[in-house]
């Protein structure tokens, strides 16, 4: 019902436009899993690249500590040195000099002054300046612990570093800070191990957020803090989240807290990276879509095409049909379209016949209307000259009047093409109410027009004789209609018997009706007729040729009853 | 055969107007001169026995000579052939295969005697057809007395 209402509502459309809707209907059911499954894959890609994040972040924190754990390690064993415990800071320096294996590290001592009384970066000796961070120094006094700064700008190198501080005993109290100053390219350098594609950015943020390190553009980036709101939700958020980088960026970033130092490590790819797969995937699936959609309209016009060539011709063969023009069946790659105009061409060679046939009616009707006016002039005239009284003339004439239109009644049943013997017979005795005295006998014969009209005419003189002057006068009388078909001979009997009637004898002047019987009727059927006058009823007898009285029966009407 | 029956008969089917006395029925027309110096020889051809005992009435009363009736073309040329009429008074629609244009133009090339056709409604085929025949005239049915006395009056003597 929902799809009835559908269509009911809906204009007529072409088949082109239900194939593309059929071809819509295959490819979208298809299009959506494959957006779905695609969409599906590119959430999972997203998942993995956020835990990649964080293991990229993790990873570096826990190279940073490392690098920290390190440079706590040479402190510690410097701070137990000889030369420190004995205060010879000359021999100490020396000493410290050759603990830094590495470039890009400073090694100081400070007292609880925070005056420097070594620098490996200036030459024993020189004049020294007080340390530049002195708050982690005295932090370091304060918990004889070891203590890692912020970003700070080298007193000596003035170059960006951080300082790891580690107390030096004497006693129980802390008699100096040894400090070792690591770059901040040091750290920066850290952030290199990582092999990571190009997209990856990776950074260290200390805990006043300025930025300490910066896998990328790093000497730009050093020492200036981190967006305020960045920095929040790095410090807020455990794990991965989205933000816009201090370069400006939309990143993805994940950040890890530094165990030793406190920092923020962080990894961040930029979301077009992140979603490059979905926007991978959402290509794919347009360029699928277009695709199906484009194939889909192609094909529908394509087979459209198909299906429209022969319908069209169709539609031209129906409308050539409505013209009474001929039509050919077509031969298309569409069946239907050919059993159509087969039905078409059927039909139009049908309507062409009974348009023919219509015209030969008319023409018959056209001919045989005048032709009867003149036949029924000629019988008044002939009824006139054999009539007494106007009376004698009506009756006699009007009776002839109704043979003829019983003969043409049958005619008319058999499209004017003739009519068959017995009903001819019994049209004209049932005109007179003579059919139960009468008894035919004889084979079915199919007259034509010719035979019907002319025998027709003698039957009616037969029966008005019969009723006036013959057998049928007397209740005991009857009649016999006999006639045999065309036999070896070719030729066709007709027979008039009558019996029981008053006994008969010959008249002594012929009338009209005898002529007819005896003369007219055989001369118009080109054959001879003999009329007795027997004891017992008159006989009569007519001989004719086969071929001018018989012909084919319709096969169009069936024969009648 | 029954066509000379009839011819030889003339005169029970018409009783009272008979032949000789035609000039009498003609005279109201004018004509009467005419057709008592040279009544005609009149073959006619026509099935409808109504209509042919009509047609022998008028021809007989305008004064002319019937020599025979025949109801088929095969029957029309045969007697046409043996009686040489002056023309033919020619039905178109006969029975049998051949009608009364086949009849008229072997009657017109054989023996030279022109037909006038005596026709009900007549379709444009067969009218040009009837024509290719050349014949006297076209005459309608049912045929009047003065129809046929003018139909008749261009045959040549």
């Amino acid at each position: 019902m929902p799809a009835r209402l559908f269509i009911n509502r809906v204009p007529p459309q072409r088949i082109r436009t239900f194939l593309s809707l059929f071809a819509l209907a295959l490819t979208l059911p298809l299009l959506a899993i494959a957006v779905f499954a695609l969409n599906r894959m590119a959430g999972l890609e997203e998942r993995e690249i956020e835990r990649r994040a964080l293991q990229v972040a993790q990873d570096l924190s826990g190279d940073i500590d490392r690098e920290l754990e390190r440079a706590t390690i040479t402190l510690e064993t410097l701070a137990t040195s000889a030369a420190l415990a004995r205060g010879d800071l000359a021999a100490f320096h020396e000493q410290a000099g050759q603990a830094l294996k590495r470039d890009g590290a400073g090694i100081l001592l400070v007292d609880n002054t925070h005056q420097q009384l070594v620098n490996t970066r200036a030459p024993f000796g020189a004049p020294l300046p007080q340390t530049a961070d002195p708050q982690t120094a005295q932090r370091v006094f304060d918990t004889k612990q070891r203590q890692v700064s912020d970003l700070l700008i080298g007193s000596v190198s003035r170059q960006p570093l951080i300082n790891v501080e580690v107390p030096v005993f004497a006693g129980d109290a802390v008699r100096y800070v040894l400090i070792m100053a690591l770059d901040a390219t040091r750290l920066a350098s850290l952030l290199h191990g990582q092999r990571l594609e190009p997209q990856w950015v990776t950074g260290v943020t200390d805990n006043k957020g300025i930025i300490l390190a910066r896998s990328e553009r790093h000497a730009e980036f050093v020492g200036k803090p981190l967006p305020k709101d960045l920095l929040e939700m790095s410090r807020a958020a455990k794990g991965v989240f989205r933000a816009t980088s201090v370069a400006g960026a939309n990143i993805l970033r994940a950040t890890v807290r530094s165990r030793i130092a406190g920092w923020l490590v962080s990894a961040t790819v930029p979301v077009s990276y992140v979603e490059a797969s979905r926007k991978r995937g959402q290509f794919f699936a347009a360029a699928m879509m277009g695709t199906a959609l484009t194939l889909g309209a192609s094909l529908a016009y394509l087979f459209g095409g198909f299906m429209t060539r022969p319908l069209d011709a169709a539609t031209i063969a129906a409308a050539a049909v409505g013209l009474g023009k001929p039509v050919e069946p077509l031969r298309s790659p569409l069946v239907e379209a050919n059993t159509l105009t087969a039905a078409l061409s059927a039909a139009s060679a049908e309507l062409q016949l009974r348009h023919e046939h219509s015209a030969f009616l008319m023409r018959e009707l056209a001919h045989r209307s005048k032709n009867q006016l003149a036949v029924v002039k000629g019988m008044a005239l002939q009824t006139a000259r054999q009539s007494a009284t106007v009376e004698q003339f009506v009756e006699q004439f009007g009776q002839r009047i109704q043979g003829l239109a019983e003969s043409q009644d049958l005619m008319l049943r058999q499209n004017w093409q003739g009519a068959w013997l017995s009903d001819l017979v019994r049209a004209h005795l049932d005109l007179f109410g003579a059919g139960p005295r009468a008894e035919l006998d004889g084979p079915a014969l199919f007259l034509n027009a010719n035979a019907v009209q002319n025998i027709g005419f003698a039957l009616h003189e037969l029966v008005t004789n019969a009723y006036k002057h013959g057998a049928l006068t007397s209740p005991q009388g009857r009649v016999s209609v006999k006639w045999r078909g065309p036999q070896s001979d070719g030729r066709v009997y007709l027979e008039w018997i009558e019996r029981d009637g008053p006994p008969v004898r010959a008249p002594e002047r012929k009338g009209f009706g005898s002529l007819v019987i005896t003369e007219l009727v055989a001369q118009a059927l080109q054959g001879t007729a003999k009329l007795d006058f027997n004891r017992d009823g008159i006989h009569w007898h007519l001989d004719t040729p086969a071929t001018s009285v018989l012909t084919d029966p319709p096969t169009i009407t069936p024969a009648s009853t | 055969m029954i066509a000379l029956q009839i011819q030889s008969h003339p005169v029970p089917l018409w009783l009272a107007a008979a032949p000789a006395q035609g000039g009498k029925a003609a005279s109201e027309h004018g004509e009467a001169q005419d057709v008592r110096l040279h009544p005609l020889r009149v073959l006619i051809v026509e099935d409808e026995f109504y209509i042919s005992l009509h047609t022998q009435g008028l021809l007989q009363a305008l004064g002319h000579v019937v020599v025979a009736v025949a109801v088929s073309a095969d029957q029309a040329v045969k007697i046409a052939e043996r009686e040489r009429p002056d023309v033919v008074l020619m039905d178109i629609r006969l029975m049998g295969s051949r009608d009364g244009i086949d009849a008229a133009d072997e009657i017109s090339h054989r023996f030279g005697i022109a037909s006038i056709f005596v026709t009900a409604n007549t379709d444009r085929e067969t009218r040009r057809r009837a024509e290719a025949v050349q014949p006297l005239g076209f005459l309608e049915k049912p045929l009047t007395e003065q129809r046929l006395r003018l139909g008749l009056s261009k045959v040549a003597h």
